[in-house]
């Protein structure tokens, strides 16, 4: 009933994308430096799904996947692309479609993509974590 | 970098290793003991996260700096959230919160609730309110003894089912509020609609999407789970703590839409006259604080949107397999339900009533005596 729920419940949401992504991202840079495989098949469906996800609720368009993304996580990527919007859609749309073909290799700017909505959800997570605590 | 981290990591692990001792020396009654083992083991699989990153081979490598800085970030706010929650709620668990707790349990194996029943305890400084990760409802300190207010408990356990059942539960209501906001935008920019009002639709989407959707998916949790009891409940509270029914606040939806929807589920899972008789104490109340309903209030809240919640919303605690409230069944939905008939009818004599039933209560859930 009171804010501090609906505060957890987005600290949840966001810590749980933060640590989805973060290890998605420490396991393909690993991969990369190593030169051996680096998520499977199915982690790469679910980390295309989610960005998938993140792509149709900066677009409004669409409800097609299961994914929820919390809406500061959202917010903070409008307030980053605002002026090239359609860029930055463009290159989810890429990374999405790379991540779901199971051969392609993991490029550069893929990984330079994830590095961002690593940092924008570890912002949320901290914002809404700080707010609990009123500090 | 690994060299800022390196320190820092090394005090989380002692924090951990602290967390992870507390908990295994606290002796707690037994409906807290699966609490306490679960959050011991969290704890102890966190220490080890952290022994990890410290022994990883890539740890010092500047490629990586960010990435397990943000791994640091989130096991310390999860070792502080085990501190300041479940640590400090376990390590003073009176027997206050062996009844609440005793008492939540109950309620959830009546309605079916999918999950492991979080601990509740008395000592909170906000309310009703959850730590969603830590298993925890914590309520104000005289709440133990006053039973009125319980049906919050169902809206608190609906945190929980929203949070782990996003795709069943929140995703669908998430698709409704999408569609309906796209299509209104869509029409008003085709009308010629002013900037400014497009602007105010998008926004009503925007706080939607965030913390309203999820505040009304648990009051409508707690609605079908008690009916008239979380009606009555959010009545009281909103008499107790409105300043305008109407209004727009960020973190929750306006008390006049909650109550809304609270109705339109009621006219789902009860009979037309339970709902008219809180509709009628409702409008009394409107006249009462001389409310009126502003002409932006419907945009923000129209009423096929509402209605349209109710019904997704039923459908989808249903495919749960969460048990709508049916009375006469001796649970604790039906005693609070008879708590507010009682209390309505004879509020002078509420008090020991109130008091009577809670000790029967006690006795029933093995706590009497």
């Amino acid at each position: 009933m009171s804010d501090a729920s609906a505060l957890s419940h987005e600290y949840q949401a966001s810590a749980n994308l933060a640590d989805e992504l973060n290890n998605a991202v420490i396991a393909i840079k690993k991969a990369r430096l190593h030169q051996r495989s680096g998520l499977t098949r199915d982690q790469r469906l679910r980390l295309a799904d989610t960005l998938g996800a993140l792509r149709i609720r900066l677009s409004n368009e669409g409800t097609s996947t299961a994914a929820v993304v919390p809406q500061e996580v959202v917010d903070r990527l409008i307030g980053r692309h605002a002026s090239k919007m359609a860029y930055f859609l463009e290159d989810l749309t890429a990374a999405t479609q790379s991540l779901a073909t199971a051969s392609a290799t993991v490029s550069d700017s893929v990984v330079s993509l994830l590095d961002e909505l690593c940092d924008v959800a570890d912002q949320t997570a901290s914002s809404m974590f700080r707010r609990m605590r009123r500090r | 970098m690994g060299h800022v981290l390196e320190p820092l990591l090394h005090d989380l692990a002692e924090r951990f290793r602290f967390l992870e001792d507390e908990l295994g020396k606290i002796v707690v009654p037994p409906e807290a003991e699966t609490s306490r083992n679960r959050i011991h083991q969290i704890a102890a699989r966190a220490k080890q996260r952290v022994d990890e990153v410290l022994n990883d081979p890539d740890f010092a490598r500047p490629e990586f700096a960010k990435n397990f800085y943000h791994t640091y970030k989130r096991l310390s706010e999860l070792a502080q959230a085990i501190d300041e929650g479940p640590l400090f709620a376990l390590s003073r668990f009176r027997m206050e919160d062996r009844f609440l707790t005793r008492l939540v349990q109950a309620a959830c194996e009546e309605f079916r609730f999918p999950e492991e029943a979080p601990i509740c305890v008395a000592m909170s400084s906000q309310y009703y309110c959850t730590t969603i990760e830590m298993n925890l409802i914590l309520i104000p300190h005289g709440e133990a003894t006053h039973l009125l207010g319980w049906a919050d408990l169902y809206h608190e356990l609906g945190h929980f089912i929203v949070a782990r059942h996003e795709s069943t539960v929140l995703k669908p209501l998430m698709d409704l509020v999408g569609d309906h906001f796209a299509k209104a935008i869509d029409e008003a920019s085709r009308l010629g609609w002013p900037a400014a009002a497009i602007e105010e639709l998008r926004l009503y989407r925007q706080l939607w999407m965030g913390d309203w959707i999820v505040e009304f998916a648990c009051d409508l949790v707690a609605t079908f789970a008690t009916k008239l009891s979380f009606a009555w409940s959010n009545l009281r509270l909103c008499a107790r703590m409105s300043t305008d029914v109407f209004s727009v606040v960020k973190s929750h939806p306006a008390d006049a839409a909650r109550t809304e929807v609270i109705l339109q589920m009621l006219a789902l899972v009860s009979d037309g006259k339970e709902q008219e008789f809180v509709e009628d104490s409702w409008g009394e109340l409107l006249n009462i604080v001389g409310a009126v309903e502003p002409q932006a209030f419907r945009t923000a809240y129209p009423k096929a949107l509402l209605r349209n919640l109710a019904i997704q919303a039923k459908r989808s605690f249903e495919t749960l397999g969460l048990k709508p409230y049916t009375s006469n069944e001796d649970s604790i939905a039906d005693l609070l339900n008879e708590a507010w008939k009682h209390f309505q009818s004879h509020p002078k004599s509420f008090a020991q009533w109130e008091s009577t039933q809670i000790e029967g209560l006690r006795k029933k859930l093995g706590l009497g005596g």
